[in-house]
């Protein structure tokens, strides 16, 4: 009897020991739609890594007021047909507190009204189309707008390059619009003549017809508002047809190491701008740095996942004062000020977007180096 | 085997009263969003496939463009909700008839052509559609599609969850089916079945053989335009993407295993094609490939469907020659 | 800029051109039309992206391999979907061809993601020609195409198969009497036809440094058109409507707008079936 009772205990010890974290309370789940197959699906896959390295530490820690964190993923392919689904599913579903994605712009902005009207908070992590975070109480973005960015690229191409004569070539969705716009607008403010405009699908993969009436134009500058697949493709293309006197440049969407592994030799100098450094000092982003590594083939993270984890640890942020409530956990984030992420200092405007300051990004001897400012 | 076989079975009202009674009672029973949504998809499909049936089943007529209509139906309703407040009960019908127009305009120019040729300009219709939709952004925002459309609202009361749908969509399904239904029972619809028998023999016996034909396009496209409408204001955001080719080919594999030619082979096949993959999450993943499969399958098998008239994608046409190795045997019927 | 268009174009045009000479090859033998040509193309296309990106094999060789690939689908599809349903008519081969289009694509969708694949640059210098540069990769695609065809003339003009398809193609119960094997001609048929799509997926990944699952849907259709402009039976007309397909393409990249170029494949398509169905160089054939 005695030993029975002492093999219990001895179990019980073994399992209460054993186990991990043997949670008493649900999870607080929150959202991810983001692009995991498809064209994008390198970024979703990305955000995924950055973003269960964050869920880990969190939990780590003792979740959420004692409640581990779940991430929920959908799969968006970053469609906007998708997007706008799975916001239905995720604001039907009751233990869902708040959203975290999507990718495209396009895409959050297809879903945008579904939230607005659940009132569930969208916090994407990369949307910069400057019209999505004001148009909906419930939307924030934190990578900056195209305002910002294009206005720094502006820059970067007629005061510090000394281009004049620039030929746009733009991706044709609600982004690669704003993109060029907000760039057109200030590089015509700075004194520079903008030669040719173009805009391409984001189906297409031949750009020859394209570039090649770009060049009659004879700009000395090209901007490519797009992501880094169709960037390399158009690099490789633009190579291909001897086409070596103009200066490229592109907003930080091009900025990733598989921009050099398909574009090659084609994308040596290309310009482009970053808000996350792999050499920052700070401990906490070189520690992200290594724990991204070990995970990923030794492959550092690049923006998109430096700003997935920043969205991450936010939303857990907010949550952990707010409480699981949906109302509540939007009002503390539209708060929220001075929030210091791995991609820098975080505040939202009453815009509900960040202003972004931008560091110089050029491609040297086949990686990417910063340039002084 | 008849030509056509509903009316015996569904004028009975032993048969269809309980079925639509079922039908009624479902959504208090299942209370599933997930499951709703599925339902709701089924109907929507229904209406799709059982209008396609009216020009490739009834009438014959190899159409590869339906869902070209539904997305013209469900760009217009899309446009109307979105840019002049018009309610849902407008914008179906309108949809419908804006489908229908389009329908005419490009029925006049194709349905001279047979066969595989017909196929073919449907199919170039189609991609021209959806090519058009994608570059004229001041109509229909290109490639970012239209967003924030308004769910269906009466009286006030606007449709939230999956139930209210699945109740619209039903109404639509019993309207649709029945119209078709009476359609057939007439003097219309006996032509459209003439003229895929033998065009020859119906134009001798004085049927107006391409205004008939074009009678049977015009009412398809109209329908398929009323269920984008649908569409649009349950998705709530509509854009181009969703009404390619590949659409229509899925519309048509449901036509095809359901069995062409009859009122109740398109609705078994739509329903049985929405619900199989939802079975199990591992078919999902695959649906597509289920349907590729499924289709070659059922060509190969039966090609009749699971209730169809047999023959009708058979029937060569009258005056080609048989193709293929036609050769000692006598020319396959 | 209006010579680099047209090379453009010339080049696009001739990738067509591979892929509607199958379609020509098949319905002029078999009076037939099959929807899967394009992943058939795409297949090949991704063969050559292993022989190029994985295995790091020289371009001759993964144009080979694909061309490989090509013909044994074809021989497959042949076999599953027109033996069996050949003297039904025309539409249960191409339904099935249709399940045949969509089973390849999504399986290569699960089997390898829908992304782009990048394929390695080869021939990237350039030439001047009358002042203005050219890819030296166009001229090499161009050569390719045109060995291709000249390589497919001589078979059918000159070995006893191409007789026989020649002789099928103009009446098969004749050919069938002076002892041709029409089952063997068909198969042939196919597998060359889809032997030229996969040469043409190849070249395409090359030119453009990417593959991805879903791109045969497009150029199945554009190759069609051409097929169609040229009558649907004619080698030459295909080729001829390939080329203008593609020039035209390019000029309203140039002239119009760069949405626009899809759509003037379709149009040619519909306005010759509307016009002139029986193309710019077919026999006149009953279609209406």
């Amino acid at each position: 009897m005695q030993r029975q009772f002492w093999i219990l205990v001895a179990l019980a010890a073994m399992v209460l020991a054993g186990a991990p974290r043997a949670w008493s309370a649900e999870p607080i789940s929150v959202g991810l739609s983001a692009p995991m197959t498809g064209n994008y699906a390198e970024y979703g896959n990305n955000w995924k890594k950055a973003m269960d390295i964050a869920v880990e530490k969190i939990n780590q820690k003792g979740g959420i007021k004692g409640r581990p964190l779940q991430l929920v993923v959908e799969d968006s392919k970053s469609d906007p047909k998708d997007s706008a689904q799975i916001a239905q599913k995720f604001v039907s579903d009751p233990r869902i507190v708040a959203e975290l994605g999507d990718f495209t712009s396009t895409a959050c902005m297809a879903a945008q009204p579904i939230y607005d009207r659940a009132g569930m908070v969208q916090l994407s992590p990369t949307a910069s189309h400057p019209e999505f975070a004001p148009k909906s109480p419930w939307s924030f973005g934190i990578v900056g707008t195209q305002a910002e960015e294009g206005a720094f690229m502006a820059g970067y191409t007629v005061e510090k390059e000394g281009k004049k004569k620039i030929a746009v070539l733009y991706i044709n969705n609600d982004w690669g619009i704003a993109a060029q716009d907000q760039y057109i607008k200030r590089a015509k403010e700075l004194g520079a003549q903008i030669v040719a405009v173009e805009n391409f699908f984001d189906r297409d993969k031949d750009f020859t017809g394209v570039l090649t009436k770009l060049r009659g134009s004879k700009p000395d500058a090209l901007y490519i508002p797009s992501m880094y697949n169709e960037g390399a493709l158009i690099s490789k293309q633009r190579e291909k047809l001897g086409w070596n006197d103009v200066a490229v440049f592109g907003p930080g969407s091009l900025y990733s190491p598989k921009l050099l592994e398909i574009g090659g030799s084609a994308v040596e100098g290309l310009h482009t701008s970053t808000i996350f450094m792999e050499t920052d000092p700070r401990p906490e982003v070189q520690e992200f740095i290594k724990t991204f590594k070990a995970r990923n083939n030794n492959v550092p993270p690049n923006m998109f996942a430096a700003v997935a984890y920043d969205a991450l640890m936010i939303m857990a942020n907010a949550i952990d004062k707010a409480g699981p409530d949906r109302k509540a956990i939007r009002d503390e984030l539209a708060k929220m000020r001075d929030y210091v992420g791995m991609t820098g200092k975080i505040s939202f405007t009453e815009r509900r977007d960040v202003k972004r300051s931008y560091h110089y990004l050029i491609v040297q001897n086949g990686a990417w180096a910063l340039l002084e400012k | 085997m008849p030509l056509y076989s509903f009316t015996p079975r569904w004028d009975n009202k032993r048969v269809w009263l309980p079925v639509l009674g079922a039908l009624l009672l479902f959504p208090l029973v299942v209370r599933s969003e997930y499951l709703l949504n599925v339902a709701v998809l089924a109907g929507i499909y229904v209406i799709l496939s059982s209008s396609l049936n009216i020009t490739n089943g009834y009438t014959g007529l190899f159409s590869f463009g339906h869902a070209a209509f539904y997305g013209i139906g469900a760009y217009t309703a899309a446009i109307l909700a979105t840019r002049h407040a018009v309610p849902f009960w407008l914008t179906f019908p309108l949809a419908g008839i804006v489908a229908g127009l389009s329908g005419v305009a490009i029925a006049l120019p194709t349905l001279r052509l047979k066969g595989i040729f017909l196929a073919l300009i449907t199919i170039g219709f189609q991609e021209i559609v959806f090519l058009v939709t994608l570059n004229w952004v001041s109509l229909t925002r290109g490639p970012m599609g239209i967003p924030a459309i308004p769910p269906p609202a009466i009286a006030g009361y606007s449709f939230g969850g999956n139930r209210d749908y699945y109740y619209l969509i039903l109404l639509l399904n019993v309207l649709v089916l029945f119209l078709i239904a009476r359609i057939m029972d007439s003097r219309v619809g006996r032509a459209f079945i003439a003229i895929r028998e033998d065009e020859v023999a119906a134009q001798a016996v004085g049927i107006p053989v391409f205004p008939t034909k074009v009678l049977s396009f015009v009412i398809a496209t109209a329908m398929a335009g009323v269920a984008g409408a649908f569409f649009a204001h349950h998705a709530r955001f509509v854009s181009a993407d969703s009404f390619r080719l590949d659409e229509t080919f899925v519309i048509l594999t449901m036509l095809i295993v359901g069995g062409m030619g009859t009122l109740v082979g398109p609705v078994i096949g739509a329903v049985f094609l929405v619900i199989l993959p939802e079975v199990s999450r591992f078919l999902v993943q695959f649906r597509e490939i289920v349907y590729g499969a499924i289709l070659i399958l059922v060509i190969l098998f039966r090609p009749q469907g699971i209730a169809g008239v047999p023959g009708i994608i058979h029937s060569p046409t009258r005056r080609s020659k048989p193709p293929g190795a036609a050769l000692p045997e006598a020319p396959a019927e | 800029m209006l010579l680099q268009q047209v090379v453009n174009g010339l080049t696009q045009g001739s990738l067509y051109a591979l892929v509607a000479i199958g379609f020509v090859i098949i319905f002029g033998t078999m009076n037939l039309v099959t929807f899967a040509h394009g992943e058939v193309y795409m297949v090949g296309a991704f063969m050559g992206y292993f022989a190029l990106s994985w295995w790091h094999l020289p371009w001759p060789v993964a144009l080979l391999l694909g061309m490989a690939a090509g013909w044994i689908l074809g021989v497959l599809t042949e076999k599953v979907a027109f033996r069996p349903m050949r003297t039904l008519g025309h539409m249960p081969p191409l339904l099935i061809t249709i399940g045949i289009s969509i089973v390849l694509k999504e399986a290569v969708v699960i089997l390898l993601g829908a992304e782009n694949r990048p394929v390695p640059s080869i021939y990237e210098q350039t030439i001047q020609v009358w002042g203005s540069q050219v890819s030296v990769l166009q001229f090499v695609i161009l050569g390719i195409v045109v060995l291709l065809i000249v390589a497919l003339q001589l078979l059918i003009q000159a070995t006893k198969i191409g007789r026989a398809m020649r002789a099928t193609a103009q009446d098969h119960e004749a050919a069938y009497a002076m002892g041709v094997n029409a089952d063997r001609v068909f198969n042939i048929a196919f597998a060359l036809a889809s032997c030229l799509g996969g040469a043409a997926g190849v070249l395409v990944g090359i030119y453009y440094n990417a593959v991805y699952a879903t791109m045969g849907g497009m150029a199945g259709l554009k190759g069609f058109a051409a097929c169609i402009f040229g009558g649907l039976t004619s080698i030459p007309g295909a080729i001829l409507g390939a080329l203008i397909i593609g020039v035209v393409e390019n000029l309203t990249v140039q002239f119009i707008a760069s949405g626009y170029r899809d759509i003037i494949a379709f149009l040619v398509m519909v306005l010759v079936l509307i016009v002139r169905p029986q193309g710019l160089l077919g026999s006149k054939m009953r279609v209406v």
